[in-house]
């Protein structure tokens, strides 16, 4: 007897607009009741595109949907949830100023004659909770951990008739502890009848907690079997993991040290940011700070440009103290910044592509005289640095929001990168590209040791293997271990040590 | 979309003249002579143009005025405050000299200086203590508009003058007049040096170009080694002399001292001129003129058919209203995609 | 004498109470309505001339209310649907709305200057004590009936934020696209926000001149920036927001006191509300940043 899939993708695919970026090529997915399904697959394979679709945020460009065999069309995600189907974002929705039971109520609000009536929310709310093993308090949630914050949507998910929960990423930010409570919930789950599917990098957890696995590549599935009878190789193959193939540089040993960083500590009120951080760069070398989610790795690199001011210690460079120096000073000294977030803080999208390349160097002479430009030797530095970078345009003095995210990358790189800087500090560089970028910037980099040297900050363990020669590893503020590239590491290596306790 | 832009304008403009008309025929008892008067008035003799003229500087000032806050992302609402305080003390410092040419610097430099403290210090609130600068500048300019008025009433009042002002500046102080026997004055032409000197500034100086990174993106500026605090107190500061200088540029030009309620409203409808020339200097003469045209109009209006002149404030809020407004959306995919 | 004081604070603040929570509404969602000042003072001529003209002060009432709600819908609908900015515009009902009532006063009362109402009925009054008392009692006397109304209005304020509705202006305002994603229909809410303060505004405005029986061009004389500061100081908290319109109610008393009893220079006297204000929106200030570094 064959059973109805609870859940099915026939086909589908979709565009994104303006950018025509191809996220879905050919979908299909079948996601039987009582089951815990992993989907699994490289940056950029469209795994979160997918999911987002079937929880109704997304509109398919084409293919079928069909729950319980009967095609649907979801044109919102209240549509989506009326047929029981539920998504825990990575990037959760939550109102963080709002308290827990605010949260998991908005929008379906129980009542006591006109009033929110609290008593009933925290009565409806208590077996969830309990499960899950969450405290009912009236804390605003942008008080309490990931781990927690991720059980309120779970729980959110639950309480209102979720058959099929879709969780993306659900164990990035959970040490393993909170990840086997997780999956021992998702297996009951499993058994009262939901169809759970969840997102992750990681094979060997896949494998080991999942009924059935589906591997995307390049927005096709490719691959979907009972995890029984696969092995962890065989998937991590189908998967791609696509490392480059270049001549590692080891760098000098006598290579002159550029940053020195000592003790440095950042406290936000109560927060611990950065603990004592200490240690040193070497022209030549490109060493990646790595954490499973804001660990202080990009906050680092914030104190090191002027951005934060630390609490205490020192950051040398060039045997300059520059602890306290503005921005500009410290840019000047020839420290470049490529910033997390690129459309709001590397670019400034309501701006020409002229404008925004020749931010840092519209003081310098001889592109300025006597407190005026001279818009013609800018063009012309910025067309040289286009061109060296392969940023393709025609107009320098177009909108720079024209260009596509991949340009728009080589752009910022071009813009840092083309003064020669001693030191770079980028954050999640090729976050959200694709492999072509990923090589070019590793190609970069490249060339840059032979005058200066980098610090790499990102979430994304394949990026770090792939562009650096070292890896520090975050973990709340703390500099927790200093892997070498000399052993060669498998991504989901590296997030396993990140979680790991002590 | 800039032609988009522009047609929005025009819209804009034409529902102004439509709203007038049809006010006008709602409140007079001759209406198709009060619209001749209200529409052509201010064209059907030199006295009449020239008056139009010289009421458009106040707005070419305070317009600049907003235009140079808003080049660099700020909203300076103290207008008002810094035009007729500034002009006040400007006038008060002159009178104590004689000599012509000292008694018009001392006006200029001292209004122009009151004007950016009147500035300066909500954009300071604003900088140091992220306090907003829509609330800060009104108070701010209010506050100083009643210090103005007292200081007309009470202790500068000329004791033979019928209302509160202050005694009449030399004659020689005063601007030249262009266009007799209208009150047209070399101000004008002053005013539209200054836009166009703002014009230039903006687009080929390094300060420009932080101004217009500041107003694009403030965290990218501060990013890239922007003293993104120091771009907006300047910002501000600039503002609100220029804003000073247009009361005493009016002082100086048409009244010859300064007289209480002397500014009606033109700071707030510098605003207006700034936004519906799109926030470019070289064009707010001409919204300037638009605007002082729908004052001169209901003036004439009301000095030949005694209809309302407030008519023209009506309008002026209409215009303010739509001003911002886009007209024609473009229909965009809006998807709720995130670009990577 | 503290006491007369207090009594005439708690008059003067209700008015710009009103307005404040009425404009806490719309901060709440995160799109502050400046066009306050400008619906208070339609407000007033509306609610009396109506009152005259139908020899009741209930419907001068209402007419207040609806014209205020189509003035902050207006306000709202160029925002949403013409992409206007928000605080230009409300700028501009200010300025449309100051010329507005000079021209309904000039055409349909044929006076620009103070006009006095004869005709409008006496506001029904709530004396609890005799009205010559000095003491506590005399804080709870003498309250008109739309002074009632209000008091009424800051209760249904705070009842208002118990709701559910209260809590989706609040999600609304604090992250709007993750309110979207649950579901919520941003639209309705904002509009409704809108149509709330209409309400109050217009309330406001009645209670400013319904009593006295007159308008005057400018009789709002900035309070509806009084009560913008204390929407923004007081935050999501109904009862905050009462309580600084409270303290500023009590300047503009003073203001009044200082016209009234002393050798202040008038002007000097119209301006220390602001200077108040200023002031404590300084400390307000200070404290939170304060304690954030804290």
């Amino acid at each position: 007897m064959t059973r109805q899939p609870l859940l099915q993708v026939l086909n589908v695919h979709k565009t994104f607009h303006p950018s025509g970026v191809r996220a879905l090529r050919s979908v299909n997915l079948s996601l039987n009741a009582g089951t815990v399904h992993a989907l699994l697959g490289a940056n950029g394979a469209g795994k979160t595109t997918l999911v987002r679709i079937l929880a109704g945020e997304l509109q398919p460009d084409g293919g079928q949907i069909l729950v319980d065999g009967i095609p649907v069309t979801f044109r919102n995600p209240r549509d989506a949830r009326s047929y029981g189907i539920a998504l825990v974002h990575q990037n959760l929705a939550l109102v963080d100023e709002l308290t827990v039971l605010e949260n998991v109520f908005l929008g379906r609000e129980p009542l006591s004659l006109f009033f929110v009536s609290k008593r009933k929310a925290r009565q409806k709310i208590k077996d969830v909770f309990e499960r899950l093993s969450l405290k009912v308090t009236d804390e605003r949630v942008e008080n309490l951990s990931m781990a927690e914050k991720q059980k309120i949507e779970i729980a959110r998910a639950l309480l209102f008739g979720a058959r099929v929960l879709l969780l993306d990423e659900p164990t990035a930010y959970l040490n393993e502890e909170e990840e086997e409570k997780l999956f021992e919930l998702l297996r009951s789950l499993k058994n009262s009848g939901c169809a759970v599917l969840f997102i992750t990098h990681d094979v060997d957890k896949a494998l080991n907690f999942s009924d059935r696995v589906t591997v995307m590549r390049e927005g096709q599935t490719v691959l979907s079997e009972e995890s029984c009878r696969l092995t962890v190789q065989q998937v991590v193959e189908t998967m791609g993991f696509q490392g480059r193939k270049r001549t590692f540089q080891v760098p000098t040993v006598g290579g002159e040290t550029l940053l020195e960083v000592s003790n440095l500590t950042l406290n936000l009120g109560k927060k611990i940011v950065l603990d004592r951080i200490s240690f040193t760069l070497r022209r030549g070398e490109v060493i990646g700070l790595f954490g499973l989610g804001n660990d202080g790795q990009y906050d680092l690199l914030e104190t090191i440009v002027g951005l934060k001011k630390p609490s205490s210690g020192r950051i040398v460079f060039k045997n300059q103290e520059i602890t306290h120096l503005s921005i500009y000073e410290r840019r000047r000294l020839g420290i470049a910044y490529v910033p997390e977030d690129r459309a709001k803080e590397a670019l400034n999208l309501n701006g020409s592509v002229l404008e925004n390349a020749v931010v840092n160097v519209y003081r310098k002479a001889p592109y300025a005289r006597l407190g005026f430009l001279r818009w013609s030797l800018l063009e012309q530095y910025t067309f040289d640095m286009l061109k060296e970078f392969e940023v393709k345009l025609v107009s320098v003095r177009q909108p720079v929001r024209i260009l596509s995210g991949g340009n728009l990358q080589r752009l910022v790189l071009a813009r840092e990168l083309f003064q020669k800087p001693e030191l770079l500090l980028a954050c999640k560089p090729t976050s959200g590209l694709d492999i072509q970028i990923q090589n070019y910037v590793a190609e970069k980099l490249d060339l840059m040791r032979s005058y200066g040297c980098a610090l790499i900050a990102s979430n994304d363990a394949e990026e770090m293997l792939n562009l650096c020669d070292r890896v520090f590893i975050f973990s709340k503020g703390r500099l927790r271990r200093v892997l070498d590239r000399e052993k060669l590491f498998r991504p989901e290596e590296l997030i396993s040590l990140a979680g790991d306790k002590g | 979309m800039r032609s988009l832009r522009i047609l929005s304008s025009i819209v804009t403009v034409a529902v102004a003249f439509g709203a007038s008309a049809a006010i006008l025929c709602l409140v007079s008892p001759e209406p198709r002579e009060t619209l001749w008067w209200f529409f052509v008035g201010p064209f059907s003799n030199v006295y009449f143009f020239g008056n139009m003229l010289a009421s458009s500087v106040p707005l070419i000032f305070t317009g600049l005025a907003a235009c140079v806050a808003f080049s660099a992302g700020a909203f300076n609402l103290g207008l008002e405050g810094q035009y007729y305080f500034g002009a006040i003390v400007g006038t008060i410092a002159a009178l104590n000299f004689s000599n012509a040419t000292v008694s018009r610097f001392v006006a200029l430099v001292v209004s122009a200086s009151a004007g950016a403290l009147l500035s300066f210090v909500p954009a300071l609130l604003k900088v140091k203590f992220s306090f907003n600068e829509l609330i800060g500048t009104y108070m701010v300019g209010q506050i100083f508009v009643y210090v103005g008025d007292y200081l007309l009433n009470g202790p500068f009042r000329d004791p033979s003058a019928a209302f509160s002002a202050t005694r009449y500046l030399n004659e020689n102080v005063r601007l030249t007049r262009i266009l007799p026997p209208s009150s047209l004055h070399v101000g004008y032409l002053i005013g539209i040096m200054l836009c166009f000197l703002f014009y230039f500034l903006y687009r080929y100086s390094t300060l420009g170009y932080e101004f217009r990174t500041v107003r694009g993106n403030p965290r990218f500026a501060k990013i890239h080694g922007i003293n993104v605090d120091k771009i907006l107190l300047i910002a501000m500061s600039l503002s609100g002399a220029l804003a000073a200088l247009g009361g005493m540029i009016d002082v100086l030009g048409v009244h010859g001292r300064a007289v209480k309620g002397f500014s009606h409203g033109s700071g707030f409808i510098g605003i207006a001129a700034s936004l519906l020339a799109s926030n470019d200097p070289s064009l707010i003469f001409l919204s300037a003129l638009f605007l002082a045209y729908l004052d001169s109009g209901a003036e004439i209006a009301s000095l030949m058919v005694q209809t309302p002149p407030e008519i023209a404030r009506f309008v002026q809020g209409i215009v303010l209203c739509m001003v911002t407004a886009q007209f024609f959306l473009e229909r965009r995919e809006l998807d709720a995609d995130s670009t990577a | 004498m503290l006491i007369q004081l207090l009594r005439t604070s708690i008059s003067s603040a209700l008015p710009i109470s009103t307005a404040a929570l009425g404009a806490s509404f719309t901060h709440m969602i995160g799109k502050l309505n400046i066009a306050v000042e400008g619906t208070m003072l339609l407000a007033c001529f509306v609610s009396v001339y109506v009152a005259d003209r139908l020899n009741s002060w209930f419907l001068g009432l209402l007419a207040a209310l609806i014209s205020s709600c189509i003035l902050s819908l207006s306000v709202w609908s160029l925002h949403r649907y013409f992409r206007a900015n928000i605080f230009v515009v409300g700028l501009g009902m200010n300025v449309l709305v100051s010329g507005l009532v000079v021209l309904l006063s000039s055409t349909l009362l044929g006076s620009k200057g103070t006009i006095f109402f004869e005709k409008i009925p006496q506001l029904p009054v709530l004396r609890l004590s005799s009205s010559r008392s000095d003491g506590i009692d005399a804080l709870l006397s003498e309250y008109n009936a739309l002074e009632l109304i209000a008091i009424l209005a800051v209760l249904f304020s705070w009842f208002v934020m118990k709701t559910p509705f209260g809590l989706r202006m609040k999600a609304v305002g604090k992250n709007e696209s993750v309110a979207k994603q649950l579901g919520l229909n941003v639209d309705t809410i904002a509009a409704s926000s809108f149509i709330l303060c209409g309400l109050y505004c217009g309330l406001a405005g009645s209670l400013l001149a319904l009593p006295l029986g007159l308008f005057v061009s400018g009789m709002t004389n900035n309070r509806g920036w009084l009560a913008l500061v204390a929407a923004v100081l007081g935050g999501d908290s109904p009862l905050g927001v009462f309580g600084v319109s409270l303290i500023l109610g009590f300047a503009v008393a003073l203001s009044h006191r200082l016209q009234l009893q002393t050798n202040v220079p008038s002007e000097i006297a119209f301006s220390v509300p602001m200077i108040l204000t200023l002031f404590v929106a300084l400390i307000y200030n200070a404290l939170t940043k304060s304690r954030k570094r804290g």
